[in-house]
């Protein structure tokens, strides 16, 4: 009994080591062309004319027109974030000295600010994921162990001012932040049970008032604000009662959830992770997709907002993360960065009259 | 299906031995082919039905009475009768029949009836005799004169166990047996056991035979009154024993007895009976570790005093709300939010092997590769840690700490509070561990409680304490005296946290905080390779490390070493990326984390993995394709391109 049992699991493991060529089967997506190795990177521009690179000595480097020039210099092993928008006027860079020492996901680095394809650096500040607003003309930063936003005018150093959180439960919450305009500011926040829900807070007059509270703490909420629309997405956590949906508020002048519309509803846990700043206005988010034998796979999907039709975009299986560099949409994979909308455009660097 | 096998291995021995070719018997063209296995077996039946009805036929004019007995040197039973039996009996009564007991065993299941031949139940038995006079016959002899005889001559035992089950005094009998209910699966197991040899065994299936066959009987009569006329005495008497028993024998040891003699072959399921499934339900019976429930039950009750009756109420609080496990200690013990589910945990749990017989707080301490390097030393030492939300901090930051300084020379524990000496003006540092402690000389209170008593000449007796700005009161009368760690919590960046010493109601400046905790997890270069955390706690146990490149290994190595656990570095935001978010190319948290189990869930295998933002009583179970997209992510990024997944073991 034990040899025939010995026997068919040899026969198993010969069947799955001859199709292990198609567990990991070859996807039709393009991977992201560069001119160096992707993983020294750290920004690349739509057309392939900027380049910003970190080196094994703890440099930051700006490379353009054949001209290579120092952004940022630091210490061996060195970590950094480059970080764009569409408005292309600002590049922040995030820092990280200990970043192979030090595993701290709340980890507060040294935010510096650069003009696009330039390389002299303002240090601006101490915090976490950096996000540029109207026009890159504001940036705002989260500090997770006082539980402050940061808010900073790029032009006017003078104009800053931080909305503290009410949320004290969960201390590896990050807020999603939009700025509508230069008076207003909408984030998420969570309550004293955890509950998710957005706020608004007036510059002005610095009045917080609640545009919605969600339902169960087992759900997160993400905005994403795009041609003066504001994307609200709530995408469920836990195991009972499984939703996601987006909404779209059209009047960002009033923003109130009464003057939204559901775009997308579905009744799985997507990923979420919303991007709604492409050319095309779509929205684009990593979804749940159930198949014929009950398993849940993970891809890039985009929804046009004024239709709501879908289209797949990835054929990865387990998609997770989605990611806009400069207009072009990428998706990380298993250490490959697959283009899912753009092209690979790399600049012709043939010398002229070269016969090469 | 083991009727089936038994056959098979009989017509095989049957074949081998009396060189009878089964075949030649059938009626079979060239043309039919070889019979296939079942007709083969079909046509064994019925041959031996018809065997045995011819010698029963032949053997009734020979049937002996009693006193004829006294003229027989040797009885055997007939061939043909015992391959009647064992085509036709419960497999479960034939493998009694074995061991040194067999033989009696064979008498004894055949006196209560739990033997049959092709004609049922058995009145009559066929035995081959040699009488005084060397004369060989088949004879057929009353089954209840056979056994007179047997139990004269052999089987002694039975005859006095046949008394105390009879049907005078049986119940006295039943109600004197223990039917012992196990507590755990190891008793279980040894009640099983030790039932399986009981010379009762054999007594005690004959009532819920005879219950149970009573009650088809009487169903068939029920429905068809003229079923009555067909049936032998033999079924009239068990009819009416089997309804006497079920009215007279007490539930509780029908039952035990039902349950014993319909599972006498599969332990498990005797066991499932009194044993009710549930990971939960197995920790209450002593099978697994309390600490899997301990800390979250005596959270739930609010009662840090539990016993049965408690656990199990903290077992229905958590079925009737899943969600309650989300949101449970995490204001005492911070930690990732919201927390998974009861019965996501309860799954992760029942494979999960991690030793966690404390409660660590993560989200009190910043650096995760601490927390996850102190589950792995608290895995495999033996020190008891004490559960405290004061000293949670503290404990965690001191075990690491003692680790680091007596590994080897190169590696000084960091932190220290520095001040210059009155004595000779130099600068001094003292090695200091963050957080308060009442008795740790390490301590941060007590270290600086030492300086305080070198500079200012306090008593060594007086302790500083550690509280927040917002308490700091300096008008008040009980910070006019002694020492206060002030820290202003609000521009804290973990263990980065501004502070201010006042003794006696004034600021102390001069002294510092210098340091910083600057670990490498796995090495980041060759050089440094005996320096990383990873060798120094292997070093420390004398643990044994193994590259874990795929599922397979994965899975086999957690079978095959059952204290091991596994290892690794990845990215946050393909372990969890519901919750992390990439924002940008290479945007990649490091985290390490601990796999210590695999759970089994049908279409997929899921693995029990504890991040360190996570709560130590709180697994997740996470698809193998995230652990290997989080650990190729950070592989590219990592100056040595290294695959960090590691397996380790004693």
């Amino acid at each position: 009994m034990e040899s025939e049992n010995n026997i068919i699991r040899f026969l198993i493991l010969l069947i799955c080591l001859l199709l292990s060529k198609f567990t990991f089967a070859k996807s039709k997506l393009p991977i992201l062309a560069t001119k160096q190795d992707i993983h020294n990177i750290r920004f690349i521009s739509s057309d392939g004319k900027y380049t910003y690179y970190q080196r094994s000595s703890g440099d930051l480097i700006l490379s353009s027109n054949y001209n290579i020039r120092s952004v940022l210099k630091g210490q061996k092993l060195t970590q950094y974030k480059v970080y764009g928008s569409k408005w292309r006027k600002k590049i922040i860079i995030s820092v990280s000295g200990d970043y192979h020492y030090y595993y701290n996901i709340r980890q507060l680095n040294k935010l510096y600010q650069v003009e696009f394809g330039k390389n002299e650096a303002e240090l601006l500040g101490m915090g976490t994921n950096p996000t540029l607003h109207l026009n890159d003309s504001w940036i705002s930063y989260f500090n997770p162990y006082n539980r402050k936003i940061h808010f900073q005018n790029l032009g006017h150093k003078e104009l800053q001012f931080e909305i503290s959180l009410a949320n004290k439960i969960n201390h590896y919450f990050v807020p999603s932040v939009v700025m509508p305009d230069n008076k207003t500011v909408i984030y998420t926040d969570l309550d004293e049970k955890g509950l998710p829900g957005i706020m608004r807070f007036s510059i002005n007059n610095k009045k917080f008032d609640l545009i919605l509270k969600g339902k169960t703490h087992m759900a997160k909420i993400e905005l994403c604000l795009d041609n003066n629309k504001l994307y609200v997405g709530h995408f469920g956590i836990g195991k009972r009662n499984q939703s996601s949906t987006i909404q779209v508020i059209d009047k960002i002048t009033n923003i109130t959830m009464k003057n939204s519309r559901k775009i997308y509803h579905s009744d799985l846990n997507d990923i979420g992770n919303i991007i709604c700043s492409m050319a095309d206005n779509n929205l684009y988010f990593v979804k749940s997709l159930k198949t014929s034998s009950g398993k849940i796979n993970n891809e890039i999907v985009s929804i046009e907002p004024v239709s709501g039709k879908i289209s797949i975009l990835t054929d990865l299986k387990y998609a997770s993360q989605v990611i806009n560099i400069d207009g072009r949409l990428i998706c990380p994979f298993r250490g490959k960065y697959y283009l899912v909308i753009g092209k690979n455009n790399m600049e012709n660097d043939k010398i002229p009259g070269s016969t090469f | 299906m083991s009727k089936f096998l038994l056959t098979l291995k009989f017509l095989i021995f049957i074949s081998c031995v009396t060189g009878n070719n089964i075949l030649a018997n059938t009626k079979k063209t060239p043309e039919d082919g070889p019979p296939g296995i079942l007709e083969s077996i079909n046509n064994f039946v019925h041959i031996n039905r018809e065997h045995f009805t011819k010698a029963m036929k032949s053997a009734n004019a020979y049937r002996i009475k009693r006193n004829d007995l006294k003229e027989i040197k040797e009885i055997a039973i007939s061939t043909p009768f015992i391959k009647t039996i064992l085509f036709n009996s419960d497999s479960k009564y034939i493998n009694m029949i074995s061991g040194n007991n067999g033989l009696c065993n064979f008498y004894a299941l055949m006196e209560n009836n739990l033997l049959k031949t092709t004609n049922g139940l058995i009145n009559d038995v066929l035995i081959d005799i040699i009488t005084k006079n060397k004369i060989k016959k088949t004879v057929l002899v009353s089954k209840k004169i056979l056994l007179e005889h047997i139990y004269k001559t052999r089987c002694f035992k039975n005859k006095s166990v046949s008394t105390i089950f009879n049907s005078t005094n049986y119940l006295k009998t039943i109600n004197s047996i223990k039917f012992k209910i196990p507590k755990n699966r190891n008793e279980c197991q040894k009640i099983f056991d030790e039932w399986k040899t009981h010379l009762y065994l054999p007594y005690i299936c004959k009532f819920p035979e005879s219950i149970s066959l009573s009650r088809k009987i009487r169903e068939k009569i029920k429905r068809n009154r003229n079923y009555q006329t067909t049936l032998s005495a033999l079924q009239r008497a068990i009819t009416s024993s089997g309804r006497r028993y079920e009215k007279q024998i007490p539930l509780f040891q029908q039952t035990y007895m039902e349950n014993l003699c319909r599972h006498i072959e599969s332990p498990d399921k005797f066991c499932n009976t009194y044993l009710s499934p549930g990971f939960w339900e197995e920790i209450v019976r002593g099978e697994k570790p309390l600490y899997y429930m301990q800390h979250r039950c005596k959270l739930l009750l609010r009662n840090n005093k539990l016993d049965t009756n408690k656990l199990r109420q903290c077992i229905k609080l958590m079925n009737d709300d899943i969600n309650r496990c989300t949101t449970l200690g995490i204001t005492q013990y911070p930690s990732f939010f919201p927390k998974p589910d009861c019965k996501t945990m309860e799954k992760a749990l029942s494979v999960s092997r991690l030793k966690t017989s404390y409660q660590d707080c993560p989200g009190r301490i910043d650096y995760e590769n601490i927390v996850n390097i102190n589950r792995i030393l608290e895995h495999f030492s033996d020190d008891k840690k004490s559960t405290n939300p004061s000293a949670c901090v503290y404990e965690t930051m001191e075990d690491f700490a003692n680790v680091v300084i007596s590994a080897t020379n190169n590696l000084i524990w960091p932190l220290k509070i520095c001040y210059i000496n009155p004595v000779d003006n130099k600068n001094k540092c003292e090695s200091y561990i963050p957080g308060q402690h009442p008795s740790s000389s390490l301590a941060e209170q007590k270290v600086m409680a030492k300086i305080l008593n070198r500079i200012k000449g306090s008593s060594y007796k007086e302790d500083c304490k550690i509280i927040d700005k917002t308490q700091y009161n300096p008008f008040l009368l009980q910070y006019k005296n002694g020492c206060f760690i002030v820290v202003d919590k609000m521009k804290c960046t973990g263990f980065n946290c501004p502070k201010n010493i006042y003794f006696r109601g004034k600021i102390i400046t001069g002294i510092k905080y210098e340091g910083k905790l600057r670990f490498e997890y796995f090495p980041n270069s060759y050089m440094h390779e005996k320096n990383s955390m990873d060798h120094i706690i292997r070093q420390k146990f004398a643990l044994k490390s193994n590259r874990i490149p795929n599922l397979t290994i994965l899975t086999n190595f957690l079978k095959n070493n059952p204290n091991a656990i596994i290892h690794g570095v990845g990215c946050a935001e393909n372990l969890l990326p519901r919750f992390f978010r990439s924002h940008t190319l290479s945007d990649c948290s490091p985290t390490p984390f601990i796999i210590d189990g695999v759970f089994d869930n049908t279409n997929e295998l899921l693995l029990s993995v504890r991040t360190p933002m996570d709560d130590v009583h709180t697994p997740r179970l996470i698809m193998w394709n995230k652990i290997f997209a989080a650990i190729t992510g950070f592989q590219r990024i990592h100056p040595l391109n290294t695959w960090m997944l590691y397996g380790i073991r004693k």
